[in-house]
């Protein structure tokens, strides 16, 4: 009896470590998912209509092993909902904030214990919600992860906008409150509880990308809870606030089921207001993991730590000035696409900055090639690739021809699996000692990296290519245009290498599995790293200088951690003056 | 591992410029320009894409040298160099400055492309949108829609060329995409609004008009055809049609 | 930001519980942006918005927001006493007051929805209606919790625990009551 509520209140955990791992498994398990939805897509995009081997008959036994036109919908709806709300997110500021955030500015504990439990444990129900919706009658919710209106709100409109809809509505609503509370106790974790001598300036970036991506949370997700109240009340109490006039829908005309004259660009307005800050959430605390990684495992200081933080706290703040540039041709006013594109600009430099800062960062380094390093490398690469397209698509009138084709596909996948995903494994590759005892294998890790960096390519490269051509984001069969005959053989192969890119995955997952098996038995500090988290002699540990000590001058070694005592005198040229 | 991560690098960059290389003679590319506006917008991606691309050479190109350059054997440490404001300064202005011009050259182009939004002359046509297919909607003699003389078309709109054509774009139930791919025309059809666009063909032919915006299950299928013809051509088709169209007694709107 | 500063200064500094209700309350103020937003637009940019046709009570509702405001002062006299050191009991009565008041606005809120419900207006009837409803509702809700986060403060103002907990109460409500002119000037009065 008291062994089991002692194992219960060791899983229901307020202890930071505990809610930073269970984030990392649950996140990861449903990339799982996620990619394996996308494997779906890829299927159905290279050979349409055609049976799924093996899977196919238990998968779709009603449309005959095939993926029906409206499952197809619900694939990428759920493929983007998943990878977004409950795989990148989650990891990026609910694993790694967990894991990191108490331990680098040596805090005891998070300033809300309860509300940090309570903001992962309603992560659970928010998928349970939103995986329920294969299972009631319509199906999943079916209208994007962008849910635009009417077509998510109208249940006539399509199968998924009946209940699977509603539960993806709630679904959203759930774990946005989750991330609310998480936002709050991070903030405030960091603004209370540094450690003595840890002023902001000796922060490690990594800390600065949480901090940014949090406060973005805090100010940017109310929007999406608001447009969905709104949305759940348009489908529950039959408001209109998104529905026009005299629209007639599957055969019901709306003006007779419920009040209408609303406006459907209000719901794309509140739903990017949260979603393009949502983007830099994604990105802001990846930048930080790297610039981190790249420092101790190039032996060198971050390059221009000052630039680096006002350059997060720019595109925290542009990014609330810019989510018009999802809706270039969505029909709002010419003028406001203006003010956008401006916008849009801008908040390329701040990125750009960053970009300088990481080159200038490895020049002249003493780059040690662990896993972690090479993935920090994989990152900035790819973000490059996906940050230059993003350029393409600021300008409006190329982006009225790129807009809803596969170079936004190609665009974002660069960033957020070229750039995050490959930012979350450097980061799991180095901080795994710190936090399970044992250093991942490095010869797995290197498989798992150069398999990971090329395949990923093979799977988004051509999508450029795909989408210049014209074909379309959302289309269950380009084929129904004959001039997109001439791209299945790109579609195939990046079937292929996706089915590669997933299957490669199982080095990581064979690599985790090998090592948590072994013994507790990593050095306390194996990369010799300056940061706090691995140098916690004392409870209160007392900071001395900022984190980023490396090279010629620090110290004996060609380190100096943040709270070694020393003689030498070149600590003040430390960021922390 | 050196070697090959310096190599990774590199055969990124190489595969990039390849893949872009060798794109259009393989017809993975833009379809060729049909509109007036198709060449500028093409122009301005041409140019865009330049930038990036050195951009991307310089940076990945760099990023592959400090790799080879960093892990090579030595006992020397790495300098401790925490930054240089100057450098940081020179960067910043620089790239600031090109991201403004980018920001200001399109922005005429796009004026351009809108400058039907506000417009007040007659469409030439109306484009109704409906789960899942395109009807059109001419005007007649009269110029005037929802009278007597006007006359709808499935699936295919014809228009002259080399005139500048404004069409009306409305929705009968969820938000459309129309597409024109080979116009460098898209504007999303809202429910519920008539937005106005515009284009002028340049040569006489078939084109493809595509549903650009989820609009349900049979989004991928919903497809349609603008038929380029010359002025008179254009004018015999409208009356035929209209002859035709009040003779089978088709019902009034 | 000097060195030295010891965690215990900076706790002194800023104390995490307030600086967690401060962000909190951002949070919730762009929530109701959203609504006000969603709403203005719907009504300046709909032909069919509606109006209420003098079907609200502006005497309920006027009465009911005398009444938020009143609480919020009865509130802030509670917190007062705690400051200045006065004994529990006073404290205690303060809040009490607060909460009633604030249990009076809702019951008056919905004897307002109870009389439209009755002349057969629903959110459907109208844009404005559904406006009125969603953004009433949505706020009294927010009564509602602030009344309980009230109820569970006097409690443990009352046993002499823990003041800060009345403290935070305190900006809440007032936030509340601040939301409310806004969506009472926006909503009785277009
Ligand atoms: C982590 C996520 C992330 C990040 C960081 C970004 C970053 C950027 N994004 Fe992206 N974006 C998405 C995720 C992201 N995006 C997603 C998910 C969508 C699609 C949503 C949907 O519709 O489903 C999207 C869509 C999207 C659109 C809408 C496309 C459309 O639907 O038509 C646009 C348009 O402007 C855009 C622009 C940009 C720009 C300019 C940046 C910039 O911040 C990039 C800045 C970076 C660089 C510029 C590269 C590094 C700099 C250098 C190498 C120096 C040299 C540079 C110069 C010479 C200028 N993005
Ligand atoms: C944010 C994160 C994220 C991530 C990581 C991914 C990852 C992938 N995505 Fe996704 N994608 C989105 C976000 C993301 N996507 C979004 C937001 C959309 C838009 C949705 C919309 O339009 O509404 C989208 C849309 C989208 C489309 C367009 C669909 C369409 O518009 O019609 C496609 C098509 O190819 C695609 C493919 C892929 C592939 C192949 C991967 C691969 O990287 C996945 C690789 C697989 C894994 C990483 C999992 C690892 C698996 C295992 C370890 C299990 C072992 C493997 C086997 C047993 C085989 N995605
Ligand atoms: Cu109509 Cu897509
Ligand atoms: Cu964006």
């Amino acid at each position: 009896m008291n062994e089991r509520r002692s194992l219960f209140s060791r899983v229901y955990s307020v202890d930071h470590e505990t809610i930073g791992k269970q984030y990392l498994w649950t996140s990861l398990a449903m990339l799982v998912v996620g990619g394996l939805m996308a494997l779906a897509m890829r299927w159905q995009l290279a050979w349409p209509w055609t049976e799924m081997p093996v899977v196919g008959s238990l998968l779709f036994p009603r449309t005959g092993r095939v993926i029906s036109p409206d499952f197809y919908t619900v694939l990428f709806t759920m493929h983007g909902t998943i990878m977004i709300f409950f795989v990148i997110i989650p990891l990026a500021l609910g694993a790694f904030g967990n894991l990191l955030v108490p331990a680098m500015i040596g805090a005891q504990h998070m300033a809300f214990p309860r509300l940090n439990r309570a903001s992962y444990w309603l992560t659970l129900p928010a998928i349970a919600c939103l995986l329920a919706g294969f299972f009631v009658e319509g199906g999943a919710a079916s209208a994007g992860w962008t849910g635009y209106a009417p077509l998510a709100t109208v249940e006539s409109a399509a199968q998924g906008a009946r209940l699977g809809q509603t539960l993806w509505v709630v679904s959203l609503t759930l774990s946005g409150i989750s991330s609310l509370l998480g936002a709050v106790t991070y903030v405030a974790t960091i603004a209370c509880c540094r450690a003595s001598g840890m002023t902001l300036m000796r922060m490690p970036l990594t800390i600065w990308g949480v901090l940014t991506a949090a406060s973005l949370q805090i100010v940017a997700l109310p929007m999406l809870t608001a447009g969905s109240v709104l949305q759940l009340a348009d489908r529950w109490l039959h408001t209109g606030f998104f529905t026009p006039q005299n629209l007639v829908i599957g055969g019901v005309a709306l003006d007779a089921t419920s009040a209408t004259g609303g406006s459907p660009l209000l719901w794309q307005h509140l739903f990017w207001f949260y979603s393009h800050p949502a983007v830099y959430v994604m990105v802001l605390p990846a930048m930080g993991i790297v610039s981190d990684v790249l420092a101790v495992h190039g032996r060198k200081p971050v390059f221009g730590y000052k630039p680096m933080v006002i350059a997060m706290c720019t595109i925290c703040v542009l990014g609330f000035v810019v989510w018009g540039h999802h809706m270039f041709v969505s029909g709002m006013s010419p003028a406001a696409g203006t003010a956008f594109a401006l916008s849009t600009f801008l908040i390329a430099l701040p990125s750009s900055i960053k970009t300088f800062n990481w080159l200038a960062t490895l020049h002249g380094a003493r780059i040690r090639l662990t896993t972690s390093m090479l993935f920090a490398l994989g990152f900035v690469a790819l973000f490059v690739v996906g940050g230059l397209s993003g350029l393409w698509m600021a300008a409006t009138p190329v982006d009225v021809y790129i807009h809803d084709t596969y170079v936004v596909v190609a665009h974002f996948h660069y960033i957020v699996f070229g750039g995050t995903v490959f930012a979350v494994f450097a980061g799991i590759h180095h901080w795994f000692p710190r936090f399970f005892g044992r250093v991942l294998d490095e010869r797995l890790g290197r498989i798992h990296f150069v398999g990971t960096f090329v395949l990923s390519n093979c799977v988004f490269l051509m999508m450029h290519q795909l989408g210049l051509a014209g074909m379309l984001r959302r289309t269950a069969d380009p084929y129904v245009y004959e001039v997109f005959e001439k791209l299945k053989p790109i579609n195939v192969f990046i079937t292929w290498s996706a089915i590669s890119l997933a299957a490669w995955q199982l080095w990581f997952v064979l690599n985790l599995v090998l090592t948590l098996r072994k013994k507790r038995t990593a050095p306390s500090n194996p990369w010799n790293a300056c940061s706090l988290e691995w140098n916690e002699a004392a409870t209160e540990p007392i900071v001395l200088r900022g984190p980023y000590e490396y090279g010629a001058a620090a110290g004996d070694e060609d380190w100096l951690a943040q709270t070694r005592e020393s003689s030498s005198q070149r600590v003040s040229s430390s960021p922390s003056k | 591992m050196r070697a090959l991560t310096a190599l990774l690098f590199v055969a990124l960059v190489a595969g990039v410029v390849w893949s872009f290389a060798v794109a259009p003679e393989r017809g993975w590319w833009m379809p060729t320009s049909a509109s007036s506006v198709g060449d500028d917008v093409d122009r301005l991606f041409h140019g865009i894409t330049a930038l990036i691309a050195v951009a991307f050479v310089g940076v990945v190109g760099w990023l592959a040298w400090l790799v080879w350059r960093g892990t090579r054997a030595t006992n020397e440490r790495a300098l401790t160099n925490h930054g240089n404001a100057r450098l940081e300064g020179v960067w910043t202005i620089v790239t600031g400055a090109i991201l403004l011009t980018l920001a200001i050259v399109q922005l005429a182009l796009w004026n351009t492309m809108q400058s039907a939004r506000a417009s007040d002359v007659k469409p030439l046509a109306r484009v109704v949108a409906a789960q899942f297919e395109w009807r059109f909607r001419y005007p007649g003699v009269d110029a005037v829609f929802d009278t007597a003389d006007d006359f709808e078309t499935p699936y295919r709109l014809v228009v002259p060329v080399g005139e500048r054509v404004t069409l009306e774009l409305r929705s009968k139930d969820v938000i459309h995409g129309f597409f024109v791919p080979a116009f460098r025309l898209k504007q999303d059809v809202l429910p519920g609004s008539a937005l106005r666009t515009w284009f002028e063909a340049r040569s006489i032919g078939e084109y493809d008009v595509v549903c650009s915006q989820l609009c349900g299950a049979g989004h991928y299928r919903m497809a349609g055809k603008i038929q380029v013809v010359a002025r008179a051509d254009f004018d015999a088709w409208q009356s035929s049609m209209q002859l035709a169209w009040n003779s089978n007694g088709k019902e009034k709107p | 930001m000097n060195a030295s500063a010891s965690p215990a200064a900076l706790r002194a500094r800023l104390d995490p519980a307030r600086l967690g209700v401060w962000l909190f309350l951002v949070s919730e103020a762009m929530f109701f942006a959203g609504l006000i937003a969603a709403y203005l637009v719907v009504r300046e940019g709909s032909s069919a918005f509606g109006a209420p046709d003098g079907h609200l009570s502006m005497r309920t509702m006027g009465v009911a927001t005398a009444l938020l405001i009143v609480s919020s002062l009865c509130l802030s006299r509670a917190t007062i006493a705690l400051r200045s050191g006065r004994e529990v009991r006073v404290v205690a009565s303060w809040t009490l007051r607060a909460i009633f008041f604030g249990a009076v606005f809702v019951m008056l809120q919905a004897i307002e929805w109870r009389a439209c419900l009755r002349a057969g207006l629903t959110p459907r009837t109208s844009l404005y209606w559904s406006s009125f409803f969603v953004l009433t509702g949505a706020h009294a809700l927010h009564v509602i919790g602030g009344v309980a986060w009230l109820a569970w403060a006097w409690n443990s103002a009352r046993s002499g625990v823990n003041g800060l907990r009345l403290e935070l109460a305190e900006i809440y409500w007032h936030f509340v009551g601040l939301v409310w002119i806004c969506l009472f000037a926006l909503l009785y009065f277009v």
